[in-house]
């Protein structure tokens, strides 16, 4: 770019008026009024005094156009501040494109000044000026950048139209001074303005602070404060304005002789504070008000710089105080009733070990308060009952769900004992999960009831078995056998009877006495089915079905499938007792067309599901389905650790379903004399 | 008269009472050679005199009457097989059908058709009683699978499985199958290892279906 040649060509063209001695100190003249006048530009009357210093210049160089423009943060244009022109003389445009002046705005931002006598000294690549030169009619003009810490920000511009104008090295560099003069009157009324802002800012910001807050310089004077009289407690004195200019810490000394402890431990705070020594002092308070109980916290934190000094904030805590006094009284009216409670209450926090309990569960489990926490309740688990509830307790702790167990836990007196135990998530007024609380019962007792009615009935119901077994075998295999004998002779006696009459009469009585063993033999197959233990459940569930359609004119369709080989003889007889209560159940109350009988293995667990299309009755009902056999159906397959249920409703048929374990975990006393039938070596 | 006329007949029932009626029974058209009580008296007899047929109860001391009679058909194919028992269990008479059977009777209905069922059986024909379903027979014999037949025991694991069911001791059991004791305690074990049975409950329930020993 050639930019230097044409702007540092000096030409000796004759000026219009001779630069003279008198006009030299004319100008120094004007330079020192424009100084004295910009030096101290009063805020509120700065256009004023710029537009008079322009109108001294206009008419000092016979110029026709003063403008200052300012750069935009970005560069990317100039924006017209101040101008003055001559009457004719067209305005200044309000803004410019930078991008339109590349080369004047590349060398405004340069530093150098730009100084144009006429359209011809200009580079080719600022043609943009030529032609604006041309629009407006412009002869001459001189542009000087405003500077701030060195920094160009804008410029201030000249402008020649009715006549050229020859700009003198001397004249512009005098020129340039007060271009600086205008610069640095700028840049400082700027930034009073912007402190001006700031500070409105600032002080509009603590007079809206519900909190109190004093400025204190080193003293404990107060430079500012956003309140000049406040709520009247102990530490903001009575009846006393704090207004700035006062000493707070002087006054608070004066209360501290009247002997309120707060009001001490107050001042030594802030003394502490404000000699260095503690980085930051806070105190609670209680108000003075009597009706009405209020709460402030005094927070004292120092100054940096090098002048010292504090900022104190008196804030009001009376709702929080409130809302922490009632909290703590709701805990300690809960923590004392929890502790009176005859029942085991605890609290466990969020992924917190430690288990809170109240006294009734510590006296209960025997279990020290300090022993208790979750690893070690855990490890005081029956392993068969940690193993049987770990997933369900998990998942439902995972989740913060409510979880009830049952399971044994190890009392301090080295006995397992059965606990129902309860837990459920607890959480805070504002949403957030605390933990868990629960209760837990000793159902010991319970259990050893139910467990001693489990035998019972368990013992009653193998009793029956064993009692129908012997009826039923003593009915098979002798009376059955004494009656087909009985049969025979007399088959032997009609052959050998002389008379057909005798031989009639006989004939009668064979018939009659065939009759009676068949009856028999099928008694003894009611009471004690020989099937199931000869051909085992499949074969004996079968047989039951074929006999119950056959003799009652039903369809029964039987699926039998994939059970196991070797089959525990209580669970078939349980499930094939269900089977027999079921049929009786639909032929005696549902008036059923078909029956579906399916009995099956699947993984480890039998299932068997009796279905039919009958009349049904509503399984909800209480008590109904309770007197369907139900109660020995169940208690058959306790025994076994099975289960069943039923499901109906009015004219959509009866649904009978068993569920039995393959592989037993605990049996209740096996026969002892089955075990040891086989062991009889001599 | 048919041509089965003195059919030589053994007669196998631990009830002798019934035992000697159905003799009575029978003796008019056929001759009885032998009564006996238990299947290994049977299979000594069978052996020994060569009937025409056996009456056989399902359920006899020592071994029982479906292993008894499997062992005559093997060794005396001639020899038929003919069932007499208080079980009327369709899959019973299915099971004996299957092992090579020729006829089962009721014995409620001995009086009756005891003589019919040996005539038929000495023709070549079959017999059931009427009180059992014969197509419900038949198709047990058809579709049950050898299940109640396991295979997986020997023959002498069988004689030794029954003998221990019935409760004796295993010399009595080394006793009457001429064995020693520990071969019966060998014996005892390799049975529990083939069957997959870990108790002696499971080994007698696995007796009492393969109808080893009544329930």
């Amino acid at each position: 770019m050639k930019r230097d040649a044409p702007t540092r060509r000096h030409g000796p063209r004759p000026a219009p008026h001779p630069w003279t001695l008198g006009r030299r100190v004319a100008l120094e003249t004007l330079i020192s009024d424009l100084s004295a006048s910009l030096v101290d530009l009063p805020t509120d009357a700065a256009e004023e005094h710029i537009h008079h210093a322009f109108e001294e210049m206009l008419e000092f160089f016979h110029l026709d156009r003063v403008a200052l423009w300012e750069f935009s943060q970005d560069r990317s244009e100039m924006v017209l501040l101040h101008c003055r022109r001559t009457p004719g003389t067209p305005p200044a445009p309000v803004r410019v494109d930078t991008e339109d002046y590349r080369w004047t705005t590349h060398q405004l931002l340069r530093g150098e000044p730009i100084f144009v006598h006429d359209g011809r000294n200009l580079p080719a690549d600022a043609q943009a000026v030529k032609e604006a030169m041309a629009q407006q009619g412009i002869r001459s003009w001189l542009a000087l950048p405003l500077r701030r810490d060195g920094v160009v920000f804008g410029a201030l511009v000249f402008v020649a139209i009715r006549r050229q104008m020859r700009w003198l090295g001397k004249v512009i560099s005098r020129l340039q001074t007060v271009a600086d003069i205008f610069g640095s009157a700028l840049a400082r009324h700027r930034a009073e303005q912007a402190l001006r802002q700031s500070e409105a800012l600032k002080s509009s910001i603590l007079s809206s602070m519900k909190s109190h807050v004093m400025v204190v310089d080193r003293a404990g004077v107060i430079i500012a404060s956003n309140r000049e009289s406040v709520k009247v407690c102990s530490l903001q004195p009575c009846a006393a304005h704090l207004t700035a200019g006062m000493n707070y810490l002087e006054t608070l000394r004066r209360c501290a002789q009247q002997g309120d402890a707060a009001v001490q431990e107050s001042v030594r705070g802030i003394e502490s504070v404000l000699a260095g020594t503690c980085p930051v002092f806070e105190i609670e308070y209680a108000g003075r008000a009597a009706e009405q109980r209020s709460w402030f916290a005094m927070t004292v934190t120092p100054l940096t710089g090098a002048e010292g000094g504090a900022v104190i904030v008196h804030r009001d805590i009376t709702a929080r105080k409130h809302a922490e006094s009632e909290l703590r009284e709701s805990e300690e009216r809960f923590s004392r009733i929890a502790d009176e409670a005859p029942v085991m209450m605890w609290t466990r926090e969020p992924d917190g070990d430690v288990i809170h309990v109240n006294k009734f569960g510590l006296e209960m489990t025997g279990w020290r308060a300090e022993d208790f926490t979750l690893p070690k309740w855990m490890a005081a688990i029956h392993p068969d009952d940690l193993q049987k509830n770990f997933g369900t307790w998990a998942q439902a702790m995972d989740a913060r769900q409510k979880y009830t167990l049952e399971y044994r836990y190890r009392h301090a007196s080295g006995q397992y004992r059965w606990l129902l135990a309860c837990g459920m998530p607890r959480y805070l007024a504002d949403g957030s999960f605390a933990g868990y609380v629960g209760i837990g019962i000793d159902i010991q007792d319970q259990k050893e009831a139910e467990q001693a009615r489990h035998e019972l009935a368990g013992r009653l119901l193998r009793a029956q078995e064993d009692e129908r077994a012997r009826i039923a075998r003593e009915l098979h295999d002798d009376i059955a056998q004494r009656l087909a004998l009985l049969t025979i002779r007399l088959r032997q006696l009609e052959q050998e009877a002389a008379q057909t009459a005798d031989q009639e009469r006989i004939a009668v009585l064979r018939r009659q006495s065939k009759q009676l063993s068949l009856d028999v033999s099928h008694l003894s197959h009611l009471l004690h089915s020989s099937y199931l233990e000869n051909l085992g459940l499949a074969a004996a569930v079968e047989n039951q079905c074929r006999e119950t359609a056959e003799l009652h004119h039903l369809e029964i369709d039987c699926k039998v499938r994939n059970l196991p080989r070797v089959l525990d003889h209580d669970v078939a007889l349980g499930l094939f007792r269900v089977v027999q209560e079921a049929l009786r159940n639909v032929i005696r109350h549902s008036h059923a067309a078909q029956i579906q009988v399916e009995l099956f293995a699947d993984g480890a667990t039998l299932h068997l599901r009796i279905t039919d299309d009958g009349v049904g009755f509503d399984s909800a009902a209480p008590g109904h389905a309770e007197g369907l056999g139900l109660v020995s159906m169940k208690e058959r397959l306790r025994l076994v650790g099975g289960e069943c249920t039923i499901s109906s409703q009015p004219a959509r048929g009866t649904r009978v379903e068993a569920r039995v374990p393959l592989v037993q975990q605990h049996r209740h006393a096996p026969a002892r004399a089955d075990e040891d039938i086989l062991e009889k070596a001599g | 008269m048919n041509r089965h006329h003195g059919a030589r007949l053994l007669l196998a029932d631990d009830h002798t009472l019934v035992a000697e009626a159905c003799k009575g029974l029978l003796e008019p058209e056929f001759q009885v050679i032998g009564i006996v009580a238990d299947g290994r008296a049977l299979l000594r007899a069978a052996l020994e005199h060569r009937p025409d047929a056996v009456v056989v109860d399902v359920g006899m001391p020592l071994l029982n009457g479906l292993d008894a009679g499997e062992q005559i058909k093997r060794h005396l194919p001639a020899v038929k097989v003919v069932y007499l028992t208080m079980e009327a269990a369709p899959e019973l008479a299915a099971e004996a059908f299957r092992r090579g059977a020729s006829g089962y009777v009721l014995k409620s209905a001995a009086a009756e058709e005891l003589v019919t069922a040996l005539r038929r059986v000495l023709r070549g024909e079959s017999y059931l009683s009427p009180q059992l379903t014969k197509d419900t027979v038949n198709f047990l014999i058809r579709t049950r699978k050898p299940g109640l037949r396991e295979k997986r025991i020997t023959k002498r694991q069988r004689e030794v499985l029954q003998l221990l069911a019935e409760g004796r001791s295993m010399k009595e059991v080394a006793s009457v199958l001429d064995l020693k004791p520990g071969t019966v305690a060998f014996h005892k074990y390799r049975i529990m290892e083939s069957l997959g049975v870990k108790t002696n409950a499971e080994l007698l329930q696995y007796a009492i279906k393969q109808h080893m020993i009544p329930s």
